[in-house]
């Protein structure tokens, strides 16, 4: 019914794309501002409310902020990613690693891995807005103690969301490495050495089918989209970044045709995969519909196949349908719920900040992509 | 006389009121030799099927049974192509229902759960006949193949092999290539087997998607009905190409749909030529 609706007004996809994607970001703004802090909140809740500001998440938010302002020219998005880059310098510790979980006065900062990834691609953002400020020092240190981290045999062992589990979906930690040494240290030699030994070692997390065994929150799990798509998109961007697309960016991609694949016969991108590609199909996860749309919006870059494209316009198309974007309550307004339908079990009956921002990605870059293939006389 | 026996052929349907059905039998009747010793035709409800078209279609399922069997449901470009494969029955008034066509023109009629099933292959059996006509009814699988040494026939919207799958013609406008028919013998593949003849189609002028589809499958069956006698007799000499080559596509996101739409009725959805046959 939603979807119609914004249909009838703009008369074309890409222009409900564009609709939808300021609607998703504004919804990120209302997210920070309840906070008071300059994070974003970390979700909502129709049953609980708003939740405390998440460091992690608003760490990536950040280019998503600024990619906004830069589509819809409007200095709000902008403002509001530098806001919350500034609050995440406050929370940075002298080691450089960034907290693990929501963040709360009280609560005793411990060290989190991914999530110190994570906010790097906020900060390389930042820093490239705001060369005099003090963000390209913030990513610098969180980078190297990242390095510091990685053992031996090229993983990083501590400071893990399940302690003793070391997931595949770490490639999202090479995404924003790579993003940081390829665009504010080109000539650190060293540390693009050890992101591809980290790529290499979680390369062989790869099975066969192109499941990776260690993708899902826990051993023997079937995987939420959201963190396969996090172990194909990292995988796949951090080889684009650095300009290794062998072994890394092909591996990925096959891995995201299969996927695609898959999705295309059984009409349907499940909520989770097991390592035998066997859906767990009574809920979608939204964030990762998302997300894999961005990954194949990528791969059909690389590789012409508009296979790619096709999915990922299906894949944004479904998610969009459950955006309200006008009537119903205005705190849900543009918000992205984790699941299809809302209480399925990725983040059941609630609206993560993350599934905006990857809606928000994904609709943006989806808009961007139709519009350079559509006839001048019908672009919005 | 076929180089495998039997000169007659059977057709696979996929439901009684398959107008690719109809207009294959009409079009075969018009302008080849060859008889149709028996139609087997899929039963529309049965349990399995409708488990496997919930699975696929969810909360669309009834729109789709309507469209499917009933005069095209809400979707205006697949009414627009149904009344292009109405046409030709239409003017040779024709009926609408298989069942009914066989009984007037004395073909053997069978119901059958599933075409892959023991029920087609004792039919086969019954007819003693290497060859089958594909205008529907699912996948094809290796047994029912292997039964038919001479070669099951298929017409693809689409050429081959380039654009193989599903929504040919939607996919062929999309890549800059002519909206073409070609047929084609199946085999274990999607659109892989050998081809024997093709013709590009040009869209005319305001046309719309359904009815271009429309026309590329008239031109399809057409363009088998022609040839057909040639390939029983072995006169015609299919191309084989390597099983990876081309893409297997599938159904086209409603946007790029639209999108596509937009470029036929700007007139530039691809060019079409003269039959171009692979002897």
């Amino acid at each position: 019914m939603e979807r119609m609706k914004v249909q009838r007004v703009t008369g074309h996809f890409t222009a409900e794309l564009a609709v939808r994607a300021r609607a998703a970001l504004d919804w990120l703004l209302r997210a920070q501002a309840v906070t008071g802090t300059g994070g974003c909140a970390h979700s909502y809740s129709p049953v609980r409310g708003w939740a405390a500001p998440y460091p992690e998440t608003s760490g990536y938010i950040i280019p998503t902020l600024y990619a906004g302002s830069a589509r819809f020219r409007d200095p709000k998005y902008s403002l509001a990613a530098d806001r919350m880059a500034a609050w995440l310098l406050e929370l940075q510790h002298d080691d450089g690693w960034f907290p693990a979980l929501l963040w709360h006065p009280r609560r005793i900062p411990r060290p989190s891995v991914f999530n110190t990834g994570q906010i790097v691609f906020g900060l390389v953002a930042a820093a490239e807005r705001h060369p005099n400020a003090n963000y390209a020092a913030a990513a610098r240190r969180a980078i190297e103690w990242l390095v510091s981290e990685l053992g031996p045999d090229a993983r990083w062992h501590r400071h893990a969301y399940r302690p003793g589990y070391i997931p595949s979906y770490y490639t999202h930690i090479c995404w924003p490495m790579a993003e940081y040494q390829t665009r504010l240290a080109p000539d650190d030699a060293s540390l693009k050495d050890s992101i591809l030994q980290a790529l290499a070692a979680l390369l062989r997390d790869r099975n066969e089918n192109g499941t990776f065994s260690k993708w899902a929150f826990a051993a023997g799990k079937p995987a939420p989209t959201h963190t396969i798509a996090y172990t194909l998109q990292g995988m796949l961007e951090a080889a684009r970044v650095l300009g290794c697309d062998d072994p890394y960016g092909e591996a990925a991609r096959a891995s995201l045709r299969r996927l695609m694949v898959i999705a295309e016969v059984r009409k349907r991108i499940a909520g989770a995969y097991d390592t035998a590609w066997r859906g767990v199909n009574w809920y979608r996860c939204a964030t990762g519909h998302c997300q894999l749309a961005s990954a194949w919006l990528t791969a059909y870059r690389l590789e012409g196949d508009p296979r790619f494209l096709n999915v990922a316009v299906k894949a944004v198309h479904e998610v969009a349908g459950r955006q309200t974007i006008e009537g119903g309550r205005a705190v849900v307004r543009g918000a992205i719920p984790g699941s299809i339908p809302l209480w399925g079990r990725y983040m059941p009956g609630r609206y993560p900040n993350w599934a905006a921002k990857f809606f928000a990605d994904a609709a943006m870059d989806l808009e961007q992509t139709l519009s350079e293939l559509m006839p001048a006389s019908h672009r919005a | 006389m076929s180089m495998y026996g039997s000169d007659d052929v059977v057709i696979f349907a996929g439901y009684r009121r398959s107008l690719a059905t109809l207009n294959m039998l009409h079009a075969l009747r018009e302008r080849s030799h060859t008889k149709v010793a028996a139609v087997v035709c899929v039963r529309e409800w049965s349990p399995r099927r409708l488990r496997r078209w919930h699975r696929r279609f969810g909360p669309r399922l009834v729109e789709r049974i309507q469209r499917e069997f009933g005069g095209g449901g809400p979707d205006d470009e697949g009414r627009r192509e149904r009344e292009i494969l109405l046409r030709p029955l239409v003017e040779a008034n024709l009926p609408r229902n298989v069942q009914r066509y066989c009984r007037d023109a004395e073909i053997r009629f069978r119901l059958v759960s599933d075409l892959n099933s023991g029920e087609t292959l004792q039919i086969l059996a019954e007819h003693e006949t290497g060859c089958a006509i594909y205008t529907g009814g699912g996948i094809l699988r290796p047994p029912l193949l292997e039964r038919l040494p001479a070669g099951v026939f298929n017409v693809h919207s689409g050429p081959l092999p380039e654009v193989r799958g599903m929504n040919g013609v939607e996919w062929s406008i999309f890549l800059g290539l002519p909206p073409t028919a070609t047929v084609h013998r199946i085999d274990s593949g999607i659109d892989t087997g050998p081809c024997y003849a093709m013709h590009a189609v040009a869209p005319e002028p305001g046309e719309s998607l359904g009815q271009l589809r429309g026309r590329v499958e008239l031109t399809g069956i057409r363009l088998l009905a022609d040839i057909l006698d040639d390939i029983i007799a072995g006169r015609l000499a299919p191309v084989r190409h390597r099983a990876d080559t081309g893409r297997q596509y599938y159904e086209m996101a409603a946007p790029l749909k639209r999108m596509v739409e937009d470029r036929l009725l700007e007139g530039k959805g691809g060019g079409g030529g003269a039959a171009a046959r692979s002897d």
